[in-house]
């Protein structure tokens, strides 16, 4: 039983290395592998770069390249594990940052930090998660509240009920946006989860929301497990279910703020990535959780870079690319679950 | 011994249990019967503690369950809840190991003892060849087991199974009720049993409890309790008995009793 899981870390390790090392070299301008390894190496020493490695290229990897990787890296697996958590808890393989609406509760907390900041990433940088995430735990909340029936969440209250909050959250969103002149801009522009902002600042700003939620996640494994016998059977098996519930609910608001924070709102991942997880290598959640964690890193990581390569010079909101291919599979799983029950 | 003090309970303004006393010695099978909606699964709730009471205690040798953790409880109580929505994925041997959760960490890493306890209920409910198939790949039957399985994995004095032969056919009833006799006698546990099907209550149970409209109306053996009087009184229709010196009458419907004249008075 051991070894299996281990071929799947080690394999989702295999990938994840793959797509970081693309995700830095290429781009507008490709780094050559060998330069890019000897300018890390340089990096990690602490020297300075190689005389032969034209100078921008040390700015562009380490100034651009290197922190939106980071970023795409924290959002990708904040995404994969938070969807593999929100699925757990509300038993549901549908349930997802983003079709739970908690993604756009997130991005308004996000937008209406900004609208108060005035200034994106000086003085508000650190409030942007922060507020991200009360709007994402609002929005969880009450989308529980308003999906369940009977102590389960079925999956047509489920997707009413995250669309039809996700939907008021986003147009609350745009009229924050339309009300503002010259700072929300940008705003727009990261909410179509596109092109990131730029340096290390936003990378540090949401490091703490991802450690904590992730953290969490990793090690809720187990409860997780007992939770897919429903609210009453976990009681009887000795676990306090409603607190594991919440605490595992605010580990993914955790991850998934940290996710929209200053990545925008990104669909799919958090459906897609776990799923596929869960057919490979089966429900047990203590696998499923760094599994997903992985794996929506390096979808994440790749999706990013069609979305800047395919159009080039154009880059393309990584939301676009996502959709594009989450969007048939989201009617594949539904279609399943429909069979499942007749 | 497993006292139940006065239990009553209601679901919002409701009243679904009303004063409720019962007692089940250690090694006794006590089971619970009545028409639906007399309590009797809500009974199980209560006692399990997912359903706290508004009034009354549930004592097992003094201490009241009803004021532990679920933890604690989970280590004195196990449930055999009917097999339904069962995540498929689950192996048997996952599904089983998950009743130790009351005595695992947060991360429910298995110690040699959880492991032993494990294995243990696998072959006491003939599991282990099945103990890596899936959940999903099981019968009713087969899954049902399972749950028996977990819930012997709790290592638990008092065992609660709600109408865990419903959906089996003849066979696997007699099965999985010879299986928890056994181990009903061999773990000295204090078994409470919702049994829909009066006969199999008549056979099977040490002692019966006739449940309706959340009291309990008689209990005692089933020879007491079995009376065409008392379930004309509680199912509200006439039925036969035919007594044949066992102590374990047989309950039947004839012919007569399902022509138009001879429904509910």
């Amino acid at each position: 039983m051991r070894s299996p899981f281990r071929r799947a870390v080690f394999l989702n390790l295999a990938v994840l290395a793959a797509a970081l090392t693309l995700s830095v070299a290429v781009g507008s301008v490709s780094i050559p592998l060998r330069d890019l390894v000897r300018l890390l190496w340089a990096g990690v020493r602490g020297a300075t770069a190689p005389a032969d490695v034209p100078a921008f290229m040390a700015v562009i990897v380490f100034k651009l390249r290197l922190p939106h990787t980071a970023l795409v890296f924290l959002t990708g697996s904040a995404l994969g594990s938070s969807g593999a958590a929100y699925q757990g808890v509300f038993r549901n393989p549908l349930a997802d940052p983003y079709l739970l609406g908690v993604a756009s509760g997130a991005g308004l907390g996000a937008v209406a930090a900004i609208a108060l900041q005035g200034e994106g990433l000086t003085a508000g940088g650190l409030l942007i998660p922060a507020a991200a995430f009360v709007g994402a735990l609002l929005t969880v909340a009450l989308v529980y509240a308003l999906a369940r029936v009977d102590g389960y969440v079925p999956t047509h209250t489920l997707i009413l009920a995250g669309v039809a909050v996700g939907a008021l959250a986003s147009a609350i969103t745009s009229f924050l946006m339309l009300q503002s002149e010259g700072t929300l801009r940008r705003a727009i522009v990261y909410l179509l989860g596109g092109a990131p902002l730029n340096g290390w600042k936003p990378v540090l700003a949401v490091l703490p929301y991802w450690l904590a939620g992730e953290t969490i996640l990793l090690i809720s494994g187990h409860p997780l497990n007992v939770l897919q016998f429903g609210e009453e059977q976990a009681q009887q098996l000795g676990l306090n279910a409603g607190r594991a519930k919440l605490l595992i609910l605010g580990a993914a608001s955790l991850a998934t703020a940290a996710a929209v924070a200053f990545a925008g709102i990104i669909g799919f991942v958090g459906l897609v990535v776990p799923h596929i997880a869960r057919i490979l290598w089966g429900e047990d959640y203590r696998r499923l959780i760094p599994l997903s964690l992985l794996g929506g890193a390096s979808v994440l990581l790749l999706s990013d870079l069609l979305a800047r390569t395919l159009l080039a010079p154009q880059t393309l909101p990584v939301g676009i690319v996502t959709a594009l291919f989450g969007a048939p599979f989201f009617l594949w799983v539904l279609q399943q679950a429909k069979k499942g029950r007749g | 011994m497993l006292q139940i003090r006065g239990l009553t309970a209601s679901y919002g303004e409701r009243e679904v249990l009303h004063d409720v006393t019962l007692e089940v010695e250690r090694g006794e099978v006590l089971a619970l019967a009545g028409p639906n909606g007399a309590g009797k699964s809500t009974l199980l709730r209560v006692v399990s503690g997912v359903l706290p009471p508004r009034r009354g205690a549930v004592l097992w040798e003094g201490r009241d369950l009803l004021k532990m953790t679920p933890r604690e409880r989970a280590r004195l109580v196990a449930v055999v809840p009917q097999a339904r929505r069962l995540p498929p994925m689950f192996t048997v041997r996952q599904a089983v190991a998950l009743g130790r959760t009351a005595y695992l960490p947060w991360l429910g890493t298995l110690g040699e003892s959880d492991r032993a306890a494990v294995e243990r209920a696998l072959a006491q409910t003939d599991l282990l060849p099945l103990a890596d198939r899936l959940l999903g790949h099981l019968s009713g039957g087969e899954q049902q087991r399972v749950l028996l399985a977990r819930a012997l994995a709790q290592e638990t004095p008092i065992l609660l199974l709600d109408e865990p032969t419903t959906h089996l056919d003849l066979k696997h009833q007699a099965n999985f009720l010879r299986l928890v006799r056994r181990l009903t006698n061999e773990r000295q546990m204090a078994v409470l049993m919702v049994v829909h099907d009066l006969n199999l209550a008549s056979h099977f149970a040490d002692r019966l409890a006739l449940l309706a409209e959340g009291q309990v109306v008689r209990v005692g053996n089933p020879a007491e309790v079995l009376t065409a009087e008392a379930l004309l009184r509680v199912y509200g229709t006439p039925v036969k008995i035919w007594r044949n010196g066992n102590g374990r009458p047989l309950i039947y419907l004839t012919p007569e009793h399902m022509t138009p004249e001879h429904t509910t008075p």
